[in-house]
């Protein structure tokens, strides 16, 4: 019976599949199986899919309508037969020991969710240089707290699944909010303060291959505006639990978001622009307030929705360093 | 979406790479994505880099095989996601507002591109900056036509960095990889994109000279120098830019400098012989070029015909 299940969700991706499949069949764990989600891809993706399938009883395939990731995964994690979850992403690479740290980590420290780093390539040729070949064992055991939260919030520890080992039962409690994008942080959340105590393993065992096409790299549609959903998800959880630090610091990047959303929409929609720009003013209006944030940010981003007012403010305010500058040359 | 993409490329400069950092992270404005390129680095840049990106969410570290400064830009353009674009060079020391004023410059003014003032410094000596002739220039607004027309392309616009681009500009342009004066390669196409440029004279940027050894041979990648020229010439003649001639002026100049001081050795034997067909190809621009001496045009047909007759007769 194998101990944990990689899930791959998989979308359009023919010229990433082949080296992200092959660095996951490249595993020192190898008691894993492999489930493959093909979401309605028009590419080759699903045959070869099917292609690896053939050649390695790990793996099973499925295909389905095109439904989105969130299902994609969700739909994975239900056809599971094990305990452990581990997500990779189509067209990213995961370094050879990847299994291996996470599920010693979890098996030998009694934690139900592990997690590593996460690093940025341009091609499967250049992770040789950022894997190391040995994989320090730097493990640390951190018991979940808003600090924790708070150290992670800057990167992908915090708002991707991928790079992590998940016990099933935490996600069956809180799976993935179908239709969404954006959909990875507001679950993630709560699996950390579900899991309570977590093992990190400060490697970087994961590299995300940048793609041009992948959802993040579009330009601008009224799905992206599922961001701001995200926050409101997570503002939700912290109040639910009391983290007021993280609550406050997910509030002002629901109205930073905003702002450059607004900004965008303007342009494009004037209806919903005016409609967000009053949404965001009636419920975080407060965030300009918010001390923990520098105020050079609060400014910033005020100036989306106010451009004349706050021109005129940055105006002086370069007048008065360039003065600052010259008088100290 | 951040507004501004900053790429830096990195490459063993650890001991720079952190205070480099610290101060793009210190700019008072905020709304930008920090893209490190790591060019296969063997020290610990890279390292440092990944350490600065788990502290804030606007570092972007990219790590890669070694292809060098130019591919390393590329890359960065390649994955940016700003509507403008700036890049830093990682020794290189510059002002805590020196992307908000160049921003501000060139939004208020509707421009491609916003050019701020440069000053030099000696490793270590940074109170002693001065500004070579060569980065002077003249303040105000003008077009990249108007640049490109003037003769002699300013080194200051040359240089990558002490300055903001839209990126719309490098839609269909990249560095070009393997050839060194990249730089001087790409900046005639990036001209002639710009309806307006602005400059300022702040001095906002400082740039890090380290002392280069003197040598009496030179590598034959100097040689670049004179492709970009070339290149230059015949993307006037396709434009229709005015002024060709002074693109002509500064190929056959460089030429005279450059192309006797090469170490000849198999690796510039290509490469010299490119460069002498690239020359046969301009010869019969240059012949018809009325306001250069009739000696001169003379002597660089000899050239054409043999460069070591032209040696001969050129050697005091």
């Amino acid at each position: 019976m194998p101990k944990i299940s990689v899930i791959v969700p998989v979308y359009n991706v023919e010229n990433y599949l082949h080296d992200c499949l092959n660095s996951i069949l490249a595993q020192t764990f190898t008691d894993f199986e492999l489930i493959l989600i093909n979401d309605g891809s028009t590419d080759s993706s699903g045959a070869i899919c099917d292609e690896y399938a053939l050649k390695d009883s790990r793996i099973h395939v499925f295909h389905q309508k095109n439904q989105g990731q969130a299902a994609a995964r969700n739909y994975g994690v239900n056809q599971a037969q094990t305990d452990w979850i581990h997500f990779v992403d189509s067209d990213d690479i995961i370094h050879p020991k990847m299994l291996e740290v996470l599920f010693s980590s979890v098996t030998n420290h009694n934690v139900k969710m592990s997690l590593a780093c996460v690093s940025e390539s341009v091609s499967a040729e250049s992770t040789l240089e950022i894997f190391s070949s040995v994989v320090d064992s730097s493990l640390q055991i951190i018991d979940v707290s808003e600090k924790t939260l708070v150290e992670f919030f800057p990167d992908s520890r915090y708002h991707s699944v991928c790079a992590k080992l998940i016990s099933k039962d935490i996600i069956l409690k809180f799976p993935f909010q179908v239709g969404r994008i954006h959909e990875d942080s507001p679950v993630i959340c709560k699996w950390f303060v579900e899991a309570g105590k977590i093992a990190y393993s400060p490697n970087v065992l994961y590299v995300y291959i940048a793609n041009n096409n992948s959802t993040t790299r579009t330009s601008f549609s009224m799905k992206k505006l599922d961001l701001l959903w995200a926050w409101d998800q997570q503002i939700e959880f912290y109040k639910s639990i009391n983290y007021k630090k993280m609550q406050r610091m997910l509030e002002f990047q629901f109205f930073s978001s905003a702002s450059k959303f607004y900004k965008i929409l303007i342009d494009e929609d004037r209806k919903i622009a005016k409609k967000l720009k009053r949404y965001t003013f009636k419920n975080y209006f407060f965030v300009l307030f918010y001390s923990q944030i520098p105020l050079n940010d609060r400014l910033y981003f005020l100036e989306f929705f106010y451009p004349r007012t706050l021109r005129l403010y940055w105006g002086i305010r370069t007048r008065i360093s360039k003065f600052k500058h010259t008088s100290a040359q | 979406m951040p507004q501004i993409s900053i790429i830096i490329p990195v490459y063993n400069i650890e001991r720079y790479i952190s205070v480099c950092i610290t101060g793009i992270l210190n700019q008072t404005y905020r709304d930008f994505e920090l893209i490190l390129v790591d060019d296969g680095s063997t020290d610990s840049s890279g390292k440092i880099c990944d350490e600065f990106s788990k502290k804030d969410n606007r570092i972007r570290v990219i790590h890669k095989k070694n292809g060098g400064a130019s591919d390393a830009r590329n890359c960065g353009i390649d994955i940016a996601t700003g509507e403008w674009i700036m890049f830093f060079d990682s020794d290189d020391c510059f002002e805590d507002n020196i992307v908000q004023i160049l921003y501000d410059t060139a939004q208020k003014e509707n421009a491609d591109m916003a050019v701020c003032s440069i000053d030099l410094f000696n490793d270590n000596n940074f109170d002693n900056r001065y500004i070579p002739e060569h980065f002077a220039v003249t303040p105000g607004t003008l077009s990249g036509e108007d640049i490109l027309s003037a003769g002699r392309v300013p080194t200051i616009y040359v240089t990558p960095c002490c300055k903001i681009f839209k990126k719309s500009l490098f839609e269909n342009l990249r560095y070009t990889v393997g050839r060194i004066c990249e730089d001087e390669l790409i900046i005639h196409h990036i001209l002639h994109g710009c309806k307006k440029i602005v400059v300022i004279s702040d001095i906002l940027y400082h740039y890090r000279q380290i002392p280069n050894s003197v040598s009496h041979t030179v590598s034959p990648k100097k040689l670049d120098a004179l492709y970009a020229f070339y290149d230059r010439f015949f993307f006037y003649k396709e434009n229709k830019i005015e002024n060709s001639t002074s693109v002509l002026n500064a190929y056959f100049w460089n030429l005279d400098y450059y192309y006797f001081r090469v170490e000849k050795n198999t690796e510039s034997e290509q490469r010299l012989r490119e460069c002498l067909k690239n020359t046969r190809t301009l010869i019969p621009y240059y012949l018809k070029a009325k306001d250069i001496s009739l000696k001169e045009r003379l002597l660089k047909l000899i050239f054409c015909v043999s460069p070591a007759a032209y040696r001969l007769i050129t050697k005091k």
